[in-house]
């Protein structure tokens, strides 16, 4: 008759505590947020304005370095939505650098079966900076859970923001 | 030689100057020598097929020194997964591949492309081939 009784005991015991841990695993963090803020972390610093000042002249030249195939696909992003700068193939003859980190993950069955989609997740960060001074003048990220070009489609993005970066419109 | 015909002398040789540096001053000149580095999966080699395929009026050589510009790129397939057979019917590769043209003499990039398909018919045959006609357009028209 005990030994009946027990096992579901057990079992509803074990569903109650994993129910307990999910609800309060999220609180943990909130209580520690307020002491990291007062303790004057970095959370609250601005940033230096002189990054977001820097004007990047129209007909700069940039130099792409070697993003395992996806500079390729910026310098055709960047000709094909008119940002206006001209690629370079060494670092030597350039004013500013680009350089960065992209990453696609194709399709799986789930995504194709519930979702419908064959389309990959992309994403790409990218960090212009200024040769001469070392000052990192732009950046951006851009996340695509449904690319519909792939890699095209995250490199135009890049450089569509890039283009509304020189001519001020950011 | 009256007046009437060497004013038309004179006209057809302005025409055939301003041709001329019309020409030159395409950012890709036909005739011009190209060098195709080696890319992954061995793709320059997709690529020499597709410019002779789609008749690209330039001239392919074997040694960057003798090449008045490169081309370097980058190729990317997924071959057709079981999903993607079963559900879509489909057994097309999925293809993405990305082309830059630079001028060797001032270093800088003169023309670049993109192209992505999702069921390639032949592969990366197709996206050669994409690859070649855009440039053989951008020769052409010079846009």
């Amino acid at each position: 008759m005990f030994r009946r009784l027990s096992y579901p005991l057990v079992f509803l015991a074990i569903i109650a505590t994993g129910a307990f841990a999910q609800t309060t695993t999220p609180t943990t963090p909130a209580k520690t947020e307020p002491q990291s803020a007062k303790s004057g972390a970095v959370v609250d610093k601005a940033p230096p304005a002189e990054l977001s000042k820097e004007a990047i002249p129209s007909g700069s030249k940039v130099y792409i370095a070697p993003l395992n195939g996806y500079e390729s696909f910026l310098v055709a992003a960047i000709i094909k939505k008119e940002t206006p700068i001209v690629v370079v193939n060494s670092p030597d003859k350039a004013d500013y650098t680009i350089t960065g980190v992209s990453e696609s993950v194709q399709a799986g069955w789930a995504k194709m079966i519930f979702l419908g989609s064959q389309q990959s997740n992309e994403q790409a960060s990218i960090v212009m900076t200024n040769v001469k001074t070392g000052v990192v003048v732009w950046g951006y990220n851009v996340n695509k859970s449904n690319s519909y070009k792939g890699k095209q489609s995250s490199s135009e993005a890049c450089a569509k923001h890039l283009k509304a970066r020189i001519e001020g419109r950011e | 030689m009256n007046r009437k015909s060497l004013s038309l002398l004179l006209m057809l040789m302005l025409a055939a100057v301003s041709g001329l540096a019309q020409d030159a001053a395409k950012p890709i000149p036909a005739g011009s020598k190209v060098f195709i580095n080696p890319m992954n999966d061995e793709y320059e080699k997709f690529l020499a097929s597709a410019f002779k395929a789609k008749k690209v009026p330039v001239e392919i050589v074997t040694e960057k020194d003798k090449a008045d510009f490169e081309i370097t790129g980058t190729t990317e397939s997924k071959k057709a997964g079981a999903a993607k057979i079963i559900f879509r019917g489909s057994w097309r590769s999925s293809e993405q591949a990305s082309i830059t043209v630079t001028n060797l003499k001032s270093g800088e990039a003169v023309w670049a492309y993109s192209v992505n398909k999702s069921d390639s018919a032949h592969g990366k045959k197709s996206t050669a081939e994409a690859c070649a006609k855009h440039l053989k357009e951008k020769i052409e028209k010079g846009k």
